[in-house]
Formats: C-alpha cells, structure tokens, sequence
C-alpha cells in the first residue's frame, strides 16, 4: 500500500515540534547531571534533579505527545474526509504520521543524553549506570508510545483473510494470553504491567481497527461515534439538571475524551502508585493531562458564549474535571503509597530501616516534628554516654533542624542500640521490638561499628532479602490527615496557576505562537530550577533533597498538627485560586482556540 | 421622548481591534446605531463584520475605543446584555447533540423574554421538526432553528452575521418576512452583515461599509444611490491618478478597458469633474446600484475617501 501523508505539509511542522521535545530530554537531564558533578555528590543523590527533571521531561513529552496516541482515534477532518482516500488509507497515514513523530526525539534523546554523558564525564559507562533511570523514563515514554503506535499500524495494516476468530482459536488464543500475562505477572511484577497495559491498548486498538467500515466510503461518524456522542435526552436521568447544565456538562465533563483521560489517570496513578514512581512520573503526568483538558473542554463552550449564560456558571465546568483528577491522584497516591509522607529523612535524620526503591537503602524515619525543637540538646543514655546532634538550617526554612536520634563517631553500639531503640518508638515501633534492633544493628556482628556506618547510620550494605518482612511500615496518621500534605497543597497552586494560564486574557503580543510561550515558559521554569537546584545543593548539602519534607513539617507545626486545619488549608487555597481564576476568567474574550501539542485544536462544540 | 430612549443601542467610539502584532482588522470606527434603525454591515471577507458583530455581543474586547451597547460596555455585564439580544452566528453553533425542542428549552431557560407563543408560531412556519437533531439537521434548517432562537425572545437588538447563508431561495424569502413581521411588531434594532445585497437594499434602512479595517461609507440607503454617480469610461482608461485627486471622486480604477469611477455628486458634476481628469472618449454616467458600489469600493486597491 503506498501511503502519502495528508494533509499535506503537516509532517514537516509536527518531525519539528517532536524533535524539539527530544531535544528537551537531555538537556533538563545533563543539566541536572552537572550541578550535582560540580557540587561533588554521588549519583545516588540525585533525588532533588531527578524529580525536577521527570517533572520537565513529562512535562514535555505530555506537552508534544498527548494529542499524538488521539490521532488513530480521532474523526477524520472534513478535509481528510473529502480526500479520494479510504478511511482506512486516512487512518493508517495518521499512524505513520504519528509513529515518525514519535520516534524523532527518541533518537536525538537517547543519542545526545549519551553523548553529553561522555563529554562531561569521561566515563560513559559509570555515568550511564548512574542516570539509566532518568534515561529510562525520558526515552521509554515516547518510546513506549512509538511501540504502541507501530503495533496498532501493524494491526491495522494486516488484512486477514478471516475477519473473525473461531471459538476454537478464540479460546486458544485467550488462555494463552492469560497464562503469558500471568507468569508475568509472577516473575516481572513491575514490568509486566507495562506489557499488560501494552496488550489492553494494542487490543483495543486491534477491536477498533476491525470495527472500521471496510466499504471505500468515508462516513465520517461511526455509530459508535454516534452513541458516545448522544446528548441527554428530555427523559434521560440528567433531565433534572435543566437543559443549559446539561448543555454544559456534555461539552465537558461527559466529552468521551475528558472522562477518558481522567479515569485512566486516576487509575494509573492508584495502580502504579505501590511502586513508587507516583512522585516523580506519574503525579506530575497527571496535573499535566488534567490540566490540558481545560482548553479543550474551553473550545468546546466556544459556542455557548453568545449566549446569556455568566461565566461563574460555565467555570466549574471548566476547571472542576482537571481538580478532581489532581486531587484523586493525590489522595489515591497517599493513600496507598508506601512511602509515608508524614515524616522526614534528611540526611542526619534517617535512623534506621525502609525499603527506598531507588537508593537501595533502608532506613526507618521518625516523625519530623520531633526533630524540629531548637536548640539541639545533649542526648544523654542512661549509662552517660552523650551525643551532641548537629543542627542545620534548610534553605529559605526559619527553623533549624537535628536529629535526636543520631550516632556520633566515637559512640558505642551500645548507645546506637539505645537510640534506635528510641526512635523505634517515635515512629510508632514498640522499644521492646528486638527483632527492629537486631535487624538494624545485626552487620554490626558482620564486624561494622557505628563509625563505619556513618555519624547518620546510613546503611552501606543490607540484606535485600528482609525488605518488607521484617519493617512493615506502621501508618502513624490517619487516612483523613495522610491525605492532605503540603505536596497536595503544592498541586492544587499548581493546577491554580496552570488553569489561570490557560484561562487568561488574551492580549496581542508580537508573534508568539501559544506552543512558543508555553515552551518559553517552561525553559524559563527549568533555568530557575536548575538555579535554585545548584544552590540547594551547595548550600546544604544532602538536605535539600528533603526541603519539602521539612517544609511539610514547618507546616505542620504551624497548624498544630491539626487535621482539620490541613483541610482548611486546602479548601481555602482551593477557593482562593478559584476565585482568582475566575476574576481574570470574567475579563476574558470568548475563549479562544488554544494549541496543545500539535497545531490547534478544531473548536468541536458539544 | 424620554432620556432613556435617546441612548444609542449599539456605540462603537474609536475603536481598534487586532490580531496578532500586524493584523489589525478594525481602526478608528466610530458608529452609532439608534433604537429602530436596521443596519447592513458589507463588506469583503475579513474586512472585520463578525469582529464587530462579536463586539457588541461581548465576545471580544476593543483594543483601543469603547463599544457601548443599550449605553453601558458589554463586557462590564455580558449576561444583562446578552439577554436583550438575538443572535445568529455565521456558523452552526448550536449544540450539535440537543434536538430542536431541546435547544427551545435551553433558550426558554436562559431568556426571561422567551414567548413560546412566538416559539410555535415560527416553528410552525420554518417547518421545524422539534423531535430532530442539530447534527442531523441540513444547514438550512439548523440555521432556522438558530435564527427561530434569536427571535423568540423578542430582542430589542438583533445581531445576525451571515443570516441567509445556507438558505434556499424559498427559505430566505421566509426568512426575510419574519424578520421584517418582527421588525415592525417589535421594532426593535438590526444589524446585520451579509453578501446577499438583494437582501440588504429589502431589509436595511443605513449600510456601513467596512474596508481596510476602517469604516468607508456608512449612510441612510436612500441617500446612498440617490447622492452617488457612477461613471463608466471606454476608449483611453488612463487619468486614474487625477480622478482621485478630485474631492468629489470616492474611488477610481480601471477594469479591462474601462475606466469606472464612482463620485458623490450629480451626474452633470461628476461628468464635469471627469472630463477635465480622465482621457476617455466616452463617459457615460448612471445611478449605481447597491451592488455596485460594494463592487467598485471593494476592488478599489487604494482605501476609498471617507464618505460623510
């Protein structure tokens, strides 16, 4: 089959913006690389630019990519549709559309992160090892996507001789799959998911595929198109909300689109949520896609601007689907995470045993408001051995912070014993737990002594094998005080600031285009970041990493460590963003077509 | 007659509007349009008539200038303002998935003025069925819904872009005759744009014309043709230049072979002015239509001398 791309001219702009996300990719990461290469840390250190720049790179590729997966799915245009091509021709030139956009900044970001690594370093193969995540997450999106995109062009390429299976290979088929996916899932928990989620697109895709309408016609709805699509009748059960809610509601809370992405997300980030990746991939994916709704659902309501409807009453349509996926990412993400928000392990803090998935350590955290008194004082053991802890100050925090549970150099196993046992039952542990101590103090029958394991008792070698059985992490907050932190606080301005942004009055300004600003914006955020991640970094050392943790608790104190407080917080900061939204939202022109991702969206209304 | 009455209905002072950097569609409008009066707005595609129809309703805001409608600015309380206009947009911008009786119901909930007499009796008339989807609608008849929607609540100002567009030539002449029937039972205001002059000389009493993103004409209908000369010239099509140094030449150019020339002034003076200016061995003159006069301000390639 020859294919030629239409409509014409658009693959040149679309292999532009892709490789210019590519280029993206290493450039936030080596950035990163080499604040951390000047301030003289390790790798395994890496947590502050590690964060900001998966921030950057989903940031990025959501922003170049997130129409891209649509596109096979999307109606044709009605100049797709009055082309002399087969729908089927339309959609497989998408898919190759797609598939050469997709893997251009694959290439350039994989080939310059290694490049850039090589330069700097001089030791491609350390400096490889030390950032393959970041290299794993920046490339294995879109290459994730590209494979996606490849196999549902295979598929639907394939023109089998037998449109149907038979029970037989049917059957066959089904139990082979479960089976494959349940070794899997066995032996590769994590990865499985990826293939799983893989084989449920890929299918889906597959099923959409045969459902296209073989005749060389080019309706351009499908009925079931049609059927996703069908407003609320008089007698529907929404008759009750009055025909303008409806009206308003069906262009964008019920847009097949916006529930779409916003179930997936939520379900994403509750599924993936145990394995640790929520806060750096998939909580900033997830403000992302939600908030890339808001100037869809905005076109959409293009049409009801003529009409006498205020804009107070168009605006929690517009803005109330993106804060429900934010605030249920997060509140799923709490809930079920590991992690435990509520405390702080900043370097002298950490005092013993926690699964860390990406430091490959253990250590136990204590609750940060004991570790917020100040002045530090002597931490004396029965028997009169003292320690001293150190205090330090974090950047930009008015309060100092120490550790009362820390080990000093010339302390005895004894003492370490003693303050384990302490902070054991701080963080909610009974002191009598022998079998905490022991596993925490066991190397020290390995011939360790606590000078060997740091003044922090930062384990350098542990058993892998007592991940999980022997520290089952004890939830010491409530699911109603887990749930509200400061890094919900920190989304919810997020999501404020980004919906405002996009929301905003339009002014004329000397040719930018939106994707222009927006790119500018974000190399302008990620300058800053890297400023400030270079002064964190040299100013307090391996502290930084935990400021949002000790700012948490800066909070919490500030609060009283009142649970109902927290929610006022919130509620409030909610309002008052809404409020600001809205402010600037009145004074604005009917919403104009906003640019996401690829070239701007067709006003669709309804 | 009292205060309130004698506040324009729709006000447009110094206006400008753009964009982007260098696109500026309106510059400097100024246009008064008084309770009653029915408007047609002409001019080229892109020449800025659904800009400013969008103005009044709010859509969009004046760069520079203020735009005033019932005397207050409509972005200052739109849904006040919205509810005492009918509108229909150029394009079908109903909801797609809302059957016509839907769209009535939408239209009775946010209009306090909705009469659903009026309602059935223009149902009745454009033959719509309520039953039907938008979507599967033909534009005509999505466009009777939408223009059915506009008057049903009796507005006191109409704005309609396009109206005809998508019409039958049945159709339109329905749509004309509702408009004027409401125009006479409510005598409310108009204004309209349309490429449809045949529409314009039967519906407006003042057209404004709008080129090069300034207003070039804006005068009572029956003044217009009876104050303007168009002059036609064959043989030598030169002296183009000279024509539009006169005061009394609007515009001048040539097409073909001919030299034609438009003048606010009798035929006698206009073929006075002309003959001293032009080389044409024959000049004839005649009263110009509405048609031509959009077609001589619309192709003259330099903007046309403000018309007062």
């Amino acid at each position: 089959m020859k294919l030629k791309l239409t409509p014409p001219g658009t693959l040149l702009p679309a292999l532009s913006r892709a490789a210019i996300g590519g280029l993206f990719i290493p450039v936030g990461n080596g950035a990163a690389q080499l604040g951390l290469h000047l301030a003289g840390l390790q790798g395994n250190e890496s947590e502050i630019g590690f964060s900001a720049l998966a921030f950057f790179v989903c940031g990025f590729v959501g922003l170049v990519f997130h129409p891209q997966p649509f596109l096979s799915r999307s109606r044709l245009t009605q100049l797709e549709a009055s082309l002399p091509i087969t729908r089927r021709t339309a959609v497989l030139e998408r898919c190759v559309r797609t598939f050469l956009c997709l893997g251009v900044p694959v290439i350039l970001g994989a080939g310059l992160q290694l490049a850039h690594w090589s330069t700097v370093f001089g030791n491609g193969l350390s400096a490889l090892n030390r950032g393959i995540t970041p290299l794993g997450l920046a490339v294995g999106v879109p290459l994730a996507l590209t494979g996606h995109t490849a196999f549902v062009l295979l598929l639907f390429a394939y023109r089998p001789k037998r449109p149907k299976l038979g029970r037989f290979e049917f059957i066959l088929v089904g139990t082979s799959s479960a089976l494959a996916i349940g070794a899997l899932l066995l032996f590769l928990p994590w990865h499985s998911l990826l293939v799983l989620a893989g084989v449920i697109v890929a299918a889906h895709s597959r099923v959409d595929g045969l459902t296209f309408p073989e005749p060389e016609t080019l309706a351009i709805k499908s009925k079931r198109v049609q059927r996703a699509q069908a407003g609320p009748s008089s007698g529907s059960w929404m008759s009750w909300l009055g025909t303008t809610n409806r009206v308003l509601l069906r262009a964008t809370v019920l847009r097949p689109r916006v529930a779409v992405s916003g179930i997936v997300t939520v379900a994403l980030v509750g599924l993936l949520t145990a394995y640790q990746l929520s806060a750096y991939v998939l909580l900033p994916a997830a403000l992302f896609s939600a908030t890339a709704l808001i100037p869809l659902m905005a076109n959409a309501l293009e049409g009801t601007d003529s009409l006498p409807i205020s804009r107070g009453r168009v605006l929690p349509f517009l803005v109330g689907p993106s804060l429900c996926v934010v605030t249920l990412s997060l509140v799923l993400d709490s809930t079920f995470s590991r992690e435990t928000r509520f405390s702080v392990g900043p370097a002298r803090a950490q005092v013993s045993l926690e699964w860390d998935f990406l430091e490959e350590q253990v250590y136990l955290e204590v609750p940060t408001r004991l570790l917020l008194c100040s002045p530090p004082q002597q931490v004396r053991a029965p028997w009169g051995e003292v320690f001293q802890p150190v205090p330090f100050r974090f950047f930009g925090l008015p309060t100092q912070v120490h550790n009362p549970y820390g080990v000093g150099m010339a302390n005895t196993i004894a003492f370490a014993r003693w303050q384990v046992g302490r902070a054991a039952e701080a963080a909610g542990r009974s002191h009598s737990d022998e079998e905490l101590k022991e596993s925490i103090l066991g190397i020290a029958s390995a011939g360790y002594r606590p000078t060997e394991l740091g003044s922090d008792l930062q384990l350098s070698e542990v058993d892998r094998s007592r991940f999980g059985s022997s520290f089952v992490e004890v939830p010491r907050l409530g699911w109603f005080r887990r749930v509200v932190n400061l890094r919900l606080v920190l989304y919810l301005l997020a999501w404020g600031i980004i919906a405002k942004l996009y929301l905003r009055s339009r002014k004329p300004r000397r040719g930018i285009g939106s994707l222009g600003q927006v790119q500018i914006f974000m190399q302008a955020i990620q300058g800053v970041s890297f400023l400030a991640l270079i002064t964190l970094v040299a100013e307090s050392n391996k502290a930084g990493r935990d400021m949002i943790q000790v700012a948490e608790a800066w909070l919490d104190q500030m609060l009283g460590g009142s649970t109902l407080a927290w929610w006022s917080l919130c509620v409030t900061l909610v309002a008052a963003l809404y409020y600001w939204i809205l402010r600037g939202f009145r004074r604005t022109e009917t919403p104009p077509l906003v640019g996401v991702g690829y070239g701007k969206s067709a006003p669709t209304p309804f | 007659m009292t205060r309130m009455s004698q506040v324009p209905v729709v006000e447009f002072e110094g206006v400008q509007r753009h964009f982007g950097e260098p696109e500026l569609v309106l510059d400097d409008i100024g246009l008064r349009i008084d309770r009653g009066e029915v408007v047609g707005l002409l001019g080229q595609n892109g020449a800025g008539k659904t800009t400013m129809i969008r103005m009044v309703l709010g859509m969009l805001h004046p760069h520079r200038g203020e735009v005033r409608v019932f005397g207050s600015r409509p972005q200052d309380d739109p849904v006040a303002v919205k509810r005492r206009i009918g509108y229909v947009s150029d394009a079908q911008v109903l909801p797609s998935n809302l059957s016509a009786r839907d769209v009535f119901a939408m239209h009775a909930e946010l209009f306090r003025t909705w009469d659903p007499e009026l309602c059935t009796k223009l149902k009745a008339r454009f033959e719509i069925s309520g039953a039907k989807k938008i979507r599967d609608m033909s534009k005509g008849e999505a466009r009777r819904v939408a223009v059915a929607c506009a008057i049903a609540h009796r507005p006191e100002l109409l704005l309609l872009d396009e109206p005809s567009s998508g019409f039958d030539p049945a159709a339109r002449r329905e749509f004309l005759e509702v408009a004027l029937e409401h125009l006479s039972e409510t005598g409310s205001t108009i204004l309209f744009s349309s490429h449809q002059l045949d529409d314009v000389e039967r519906l407006a009493s003042r057209v404004v014309f709008l080129k090069g993103s300034r207003l070039a004409l804006d005068e009572p209908l029956e003044s217009l043709q009876e104050s303007l000369t168009l002059l036609v010239g064959t043989g030598e099509p030169g002296g183009v230049d000279e024509l539009r140094k006169s005061a009394k030449c609007i515009t001048a150019r040539t097409a073909g072979s001919e030299l034609r020339a438009l003048f606010r002034a009798s035929e006698s003076e206009s073929l006075h002015e002309a003959a001293a200016a032009s080389p044409a061995t024959s000049l004839s003159p005649r009263q110009p239509r509405l048609e031509d006069v959009f077609i001589e301000l619309a192709e003259s390639r330099v903007q046309p001398r403000e018309m007062q």
